[in-house]
């Protein structure tokens, strides 16, 4: 459903700026009317962001929590942000296990962000170079959701 | 004059049948194999429904990732039950079939008040883009 809409979806403004005055008015209304339904049941919205919470120092949390945040890359192709804060923080130690550093690699080549909440680290005394590499920080964690929410993300605890 | 109220009872008719409509949606997110967390969630739902009043709530409940495992015909006894009186209250409870794979779990081992949806995680995405509150016991 996707990839078919899509080509669609992106041909709206063209076909609205170019053919605007060559087209009769029904027509155009009837393309129009056409066009508005496509857009409402396509689902490959630019805006459709997802944020991750991580707040629980468990490896199975981060693994599936990587998981679905992959799982998602692959379905919205849009921003997905993973934010670990609080006792959270500890499984991107440098001593993380050797698949959930892999999969954190994997997750950071596709494009999704992980960041860490940089107040949980003053707390628990590590620096970013106690850290697993490919990871960035934010100041704090928990503002970061509630803005990201606020600006229309959805938001995921798994 | 009776033709007068006729008129006015007729004009306010669609006003009566429109004056129900839903003004929360809440989805409940259950991702864990815990028995405590789906029945906290299932308790959550039923105090949803009494605080915002049935005719004006829609909550569903989401169950992901090892949670599925709570929802098998063989969970033991108040769980049926309580599954049973939330469906009766209009109470949705969705199971994400990729996890019902994962785990070997085909509907006929699950108990049959359940609906399924192809991924769990883009249901609760999608519900939130579409305005659904969502809560995580």
């Amino acid at each position: 459903m996707l990839c078919f809409f899509s080509p669609l979806v992106q041909l709206v403004p063209t076909l609205q700026r170019g053919n605007a005055y060559c087209v009769a008015p029904a027509a155009r209304t009837i393309i129009t009317l056409i066009l508005l339904i496509l857009s409402s049941t396509s689902i490959a919205d630019p805006s459709k962001n997802v944020i991750l919470q991580i707040s629980e120092n468990s490896i199975d949390k981060v693994d599936s929590a990587l998981d679905a945040a992959l799982a998602l890359k692959a379905h919205y192709q849009t921003d997905i942000l993973i934010v670990a804060y609080g006792a959270g923080i500890r499984p991107f130690h440098w001593t993380t296990p050797l698949p959930i550093a892999a999969k954190i690699k994997q997750a950071r080549q596709l494009g999704i962000r992980i960041a860490i909440c940089e107040k949980s680290m003053r707390q628990s005394q590590l620096r970013p170079s106690d850290m697993f590499e490919h990871i960035s920080y934010v100041p704090a964690g928990v503002p970061e959701i509630i803005e990201k929410q606020y600006l229309g993300w959805a938001y995921l605890r798994l | 004059m009776k033709h007068l109220l006729l008129l006015i009872l007729f004009a306010l008719s669609p006003l009566n049948f429109a004056a129900e409509p839903i003004q929360y949606r809440v989805l409940i997110q259950v991702s864990e194999d815990s028995l405590d967390r789906l029945q906290q969630a299932l308790k959550n739902a039923t105090n949803i429904m009494a605080n915002f009043g049935p005719e004006h709530v829609e909550v569903q409940i989401v169950v992901i990732g090892n949670g599925v495992k709570t929802l098998q015909r063989k969970a033991p006894f108040p769980v049926p039950d309580q599954v049973k009186t939330l469906k009766h209250q209009g109470v949705r409870i969705v199971a994400d079939k990729k996890a019902m794979q994962r785990l070997n779990l085909k509907p006929a081992d699950m108990l049959t008040e359940v609906y399924y949806v192809e991924s769990g995680l883009v249901e609760i995405v999608e519900k939130q883009y579409q305005g659904w509150a969502y809560v995580r016991p």
